[in-house]
């Protein structure tokens, strides 16, 4: 599943650890995440969507219209 | 929880304070499998002199059982998403392992074709395949 994490995170001048403590995960998932190795559950998308302020199908794109 | 935080802490320090905790989790949880084991391990010895009863040594089972279930259930309490899968893979790929290589060996025993099937060995080959997939999920090979 594509995402904008990275850009979003970008935008805001973060780091993966910046990004990985709001959202209390570890580095390693937000850049497992942002590679598209890992498609985070939905209580977690909705974490990240809650955190970004925008909806969850702004950020996370499965290819479907 | 995260809004509230975010104007107390960083999320670096977040993080940080989170790789804290989990550490001194793990090094508490070893220290206590450490002396746990010491002393299981003079109570054996207890037991071949026949200074201790049986049910003594079954009962330092029973606590080192539910130690141990108070270390999993705690460790997947506080690991992520991602380690969790990264903790389950490694475990399934070992099963996995397991299920083939003792009924492998079992066969070609029967055969005639190999030396009795080493419990032990298979054993510990199935911890190092179990060691090998985590760190290998962990290097990214997902």
């Amino acid at each position: 599943m594509n995402n904008r994490l990275k850009v979003l995170r970008a935008e805001r001048n973060w780091s993966q650890a910046e990004l990985a403590g709001r959202l209390d995960v570890s580095r390693q998932a937000v850049n497992a995440i942002e590679t598209g190795k890992h498609d985070p559950s939905l209580p977690l998308a909705f974490r990240i969507a809650r955190l970004f302020d925008m909806p969850i199908e702004e950020i996370f794109d499965d290819g479907h219209e | 929880m995260t809004d509230t935080n975010d104007t107390v802490q960083s999320g670096e320090a977040r993080l940080k304070s989170r790789r804290y905790r989990f550490l001194r989790y793990c090094a508490i949880g070893y220290v206590l499998a450490v002396a746990l084991g010491f002393i299981t391990g003079f109570a054996q010895d207890l037991f071949a002199q026949g200074t201790l009863p049986a049910w003594m040594l079954f009962a330092l089972w029973g606590l080192a059982l539910a130690g141990f279930s108070w270390f999993t259930v705690g460790y997947f309490r506080r690991v992520d998403e991602v380690d969790m899968q990264d903790n389950l893979w490694a475990c399934l790929v070992a099963f996995y392992f397991y299920a083939v290589a003792f009924p492998s060996w079992y066969l070609f025993e029967q055969l005639g074709l190999a030396p009795p099937a080493n419990q032990i060995a298979i054993y510990m080959a199935s911890g190092a395949v179990l060691v090998v997939t985590y760190l290998a999920r962990k290097a990214g090979l997902r």
